[in-house]
C-alpha cells in the first residue's frame, strides 16, 4: 500500500506485489493498493477471483475506488465493477487481453456506468491490434489511448507517460479529453 | 521508369542567393503572383505531356520556394493535375502536427482521387528554426509522428496518443485516404533514415546527393528491407535531379550558365549551420551528410548525376545511367533554372523527346 489520496486497486499481470515504475509514480498521487493474485488466476473464474478481490478491498475499510487492471487481469477488474457498481469510480485497462466471449459477462460489462481506458503500446507484438475496438464495442464509456515506444509493460516501458494519462483520466474521467494544463511559453506571475 | 516533374515555385526575380533567412524588403507580391503562376502553368503542362508525377515540397524563408506549406500547392494541383499523381515530398514531418499532417494528406488523397504520393522527409537544418525545434530531436521527432500519420488514417475507432513528443487524448481523422496507405516515401541518404525506412515498408527517397552516395545507400535500404523480410521493387526507389533540356547541348549549357552555382540553405547561415551540425542531426554518416551538398561546378554535378542537362539524347543517356546505376523506378526532375519560355520548352523537350523511351526502361 503506497501513498495517499483516492484509493486505485493496482492488480499486476503477474500477481505479485512488487510495484513497477509507473505505480510508484502514481502513489505520488494516488494510495496504490496491490493485492496478490493466486497462483491460478489465469485458470480460476474472472468472476470468482473479483469477488475475492472485492471482499478484500471491503476488509481494508475502503468503500470508493478505481481499479488498475493489467493484461489477464484486466476481465477481473471488470467484473469488480459489475459486482460493485456502487463502489467503483473508473477503470483502467493495461494492455488486456481480448475481452472473453461470455454472453453474461457481455451482457453486464455493457451495462458498466463507469468510464473505461484501455492503454496499448505502439511496439507490442502480442496484443492483436484490434484489442481496444474490441473493448469500445462493448463497453458504454470506453477510451483508448496509444503509449508510444512502450511493448507489454507500460509502466515499466513509458513509467511517466503511463503515470500521467492514468493519473488524469481517474481524477477527470471522461473530461480528459480537454486539456487543463498551461501551454504558456513563460507563465510569469502576476505584478 | 517514370518521372516526376519538381517545381520549387522559386522566386522569379533576382535576389541575394546566399542569405537565409531571407529578409521581407526584397520581396514583391507582383513577383511572388507571377511565380506561382509559373510554377502552376509548368506542373500543368509536365501533365500535359505525360509526365507521371508532379511534385512539391516545403521550404521556409527563402526565395527558392514559395511554398511554405506543399499541401496548400498540392491541394491547387488537384484541381489543374488531371492525370499525373500528386506527391508531396514533402512536409518537413517534425516541425508539424503530425495529426494536421494526415488530416491533409488525407484531402489531398481524396481530392485527387487516389493519386497522392506521401512523403515523409525531416527536411534541412535551417527548417528547425523556423517553427523553433530543437534539431537534435528531429529523428525522435520524426519517427513518432510517421507512427502516429499512419495510426491516423489506419485506427477506426477514436484514440487517443501519449507520446514522447506528441499528445492527444482523441483522433479521429474525417476525411481518410482513398488509398490505403497512399505510396510513402522518405528521405534515405543517412544510413539511420534507410533503416528507418525499410523496417517500416516505407519507400526510398535521394535528394541533393550524389549518384555514387545514393548508390551506397539504396544498397543498405535494399539490405534493410530484406532483412525485415520484404524486397524492394524500382517503384520504392526515387532519385532527385536538377534538368534543363534544349534543343541541342550547345543552347542547354548556354541556359545553365546564367545560373548562379547551388548552396545550400543550410549553408547560407554560418551561425546556423554550425549549430545544427553541433546539435547531431546529420547522425553517424556526417562526412557523407554535410559533403553531399557542397557547392560544385555544372560539369561536375553532371558527372556526379545531380543534373540533367543537355539535348533530348544526351539527357536520356545522363537519366538512364541513373536507372542503372541505382534501380531507380522514379526519377524526380526538378526544374534546373527559371528561364521563361525556355523553361517551358525544357519541360514539353523532356516530356515529348525523352519520357517515352525512358518508360520503356
Amino acid at each position: 500500500m503506497d501513498g495517499k489520496g483516492h484509493p486505485i486497486i493496482y492488480l499486476h499481470e503477474d500477481g505479485g506485489l512488487q510495484p513497477s515504475p509507473g505505480h510508484e509514480l502514481l502513489a505520488q498521487t494516488f494510495r496504490v493498493i496491490t493485492l496478490e493474485l493466486p497462483e491460478n488466476r489465469r485458470s480460476a473464474s474472472s468472476e470468482d477471483l473479483a469477488r475475492n478481490l472485492n471482499a478484500a478491498v471491503t476488509a481494508l475499510g475502503i468503500e470508493r475506488y478505481s481499479i488498475v487492471g493489467t493484461s489477464f487481469a484486466a476481465t477481473a477488474a471488470l467484473w469488480m465493477a459489475i459486482l460493485r457498481p456502487e463502489s467503483v469510480e473508473a477503470i483502467v485497462l493495461s494492455v488486456p487481453a481480448a475481452p472473453p466471449r461470455d454472453e453474461s459477462f457481455e451482457k453486464r460489462a455493457a451495462e458498466l456506468p463507469q468510464p473505461v481506458l484501455v492503454l496499448l503500446g505502439t511496439d507490442d507484438k502480442v496484443t492483436p491490434p484490434e484489442c481496444g475496438r474490441l473493448y469500445c464495442e462493448l463497453l458504454r464509456s470506453c477510451h483508448v489511448v496509444f503509449v508510444y515506444g512502450a511493448a507489454q509493460a507500460i509502466d515499466t516501458d513509458r513509467p511517466e507517460a503511463f503515470a500521467s494519462v492514468v493519473g488524469d483520466f481517474l481524477t477527470r474521467k471522461e473530461q480528459f479529453v480537454v486539456r487543463d494544463t498551461s501551454a504558456l511559453v513563460h507563465p510569469e506571475r502576476s505584478r | 521508369m517514370k518521372a516526376s516533374l519538381f517545381c520549387s515555385a522559386k522566386y522569379v526575380a533576382p535576389v541575394p542567393d546566399d542569405v537565409w533567412p531571407l529578409p521581407g524588403t526584397y520581396y514583391s507580391p507582383d513577383v511572388a503572383v507571377r511565380s506561382m503562376q509559373t510554377t502552376i502553368d509548368q506542373f500543368r503542362l509536365a501533365d500535359e505531356y505525360g509526365f507521371d508525377w508532379v511534385t512539391c515540397a516545403e521550404h521556409h524563408f527563402s526565395p527558392m520556394s514559395l511554398t511554405p506549406n506543399p499541401m496548400v500547392m498540392a491541394g491547387a494541383l488537384c484541381q489543374v493535375v488531371r492525370r499525373a499523381k500528386i506527391a508531396v515530398l514533402g512536409p518537413t514531418i517534425p516541425i508539424l502536427n503530425p495529426v494536421r499532417v494526415a488530416e491533409e494528406f488525407a484531402m489531398i488523397d481524396v481530392m485527387s482521387n487516389g493519386r497522392l504520393v506521401a512523403g515523409f522527409m525531416r527536411g534541412t537544418g535551417n527548417e528547425y528554426v523556423t517553427y523553433n525545434i530543437n534539431p537534435s530531436e528531429s529523428r525522435e521527432r520524426f519517427a513518432e509522428a510517421v507512427d502516429l500519420i499512419r495510426r491516423c488514417w489506419t485506427e477506426l475507432e477514436p484514440f487517443g496518443w501519449e507520446g514522447k513528443y506528441y499528445q492527444n487524448r482523441t483522433v479521429s481523422i474525417w476525411p481518410r485516404p482513398v488509398q490505403n496507405p497512399p505510396p510513402m516515401f522518405m528521405s534515405t541518404s543517412s544510413p539511420e533514415a534507410a533503416e528507418f525506412a525499410a523496417r517500416n515498408g516505407i519507400g526510398a527517397g535521394f535528394a541533393f546527393t550524389t549518384v555514387p552516395l545514393a548508390k551506397k545507400a539504396v544498397t543498405h535500404y535494399r539490405e534493410c528491407a530484406h532483412a525485415a523480410g520484404w524486397e524492394p521493387t524500382p517503384d520504392n526507389v526515387i532519385y532527385r535531379a536538377a534538368f534543363h533540356v534544349a534543343e541541342t547541348d550547345e543552347q542547354a549549357f548556354a541556359d545553365m550558365a546564367t545560373l548562379p552555382p547551388r548552396v545550400s540553405l543550410t549553408n547560407k547561415n554560418k551561425a546556423l549551420s554550425e549549430a545544427v551540425t553541433k546539435s547531431g542531426y546529420f547522425g553517424s554518416d556526417f562526412a557523407g551528410q554535410t559533403t553531399r551538398n557542397a557547392t560544385r561546378a555544372l560539369a561536375e554535378r553532371i558527372e556526379l548525376g545531380q543534373i540533367v542537362v543537355g539535348s533530348p539524347e544526351t539527357a536520356l543517356k545522363q537519366v538512364r545511367r541513373i536507372h542503372d546505376e541505382l534501380g531507380a523506378g522514379i526519377i524526380d526532375l526538378v526544374v534546373g533554372v527559371q528561364l521563361g519560355e525556355r523553361t517551358m520548352r525544357s519541360i514539353e523537350l523532356l516530356g515529348s523527346k525523352v519520357l517515352p523511351r525512358m518508360h520503356e526502361f
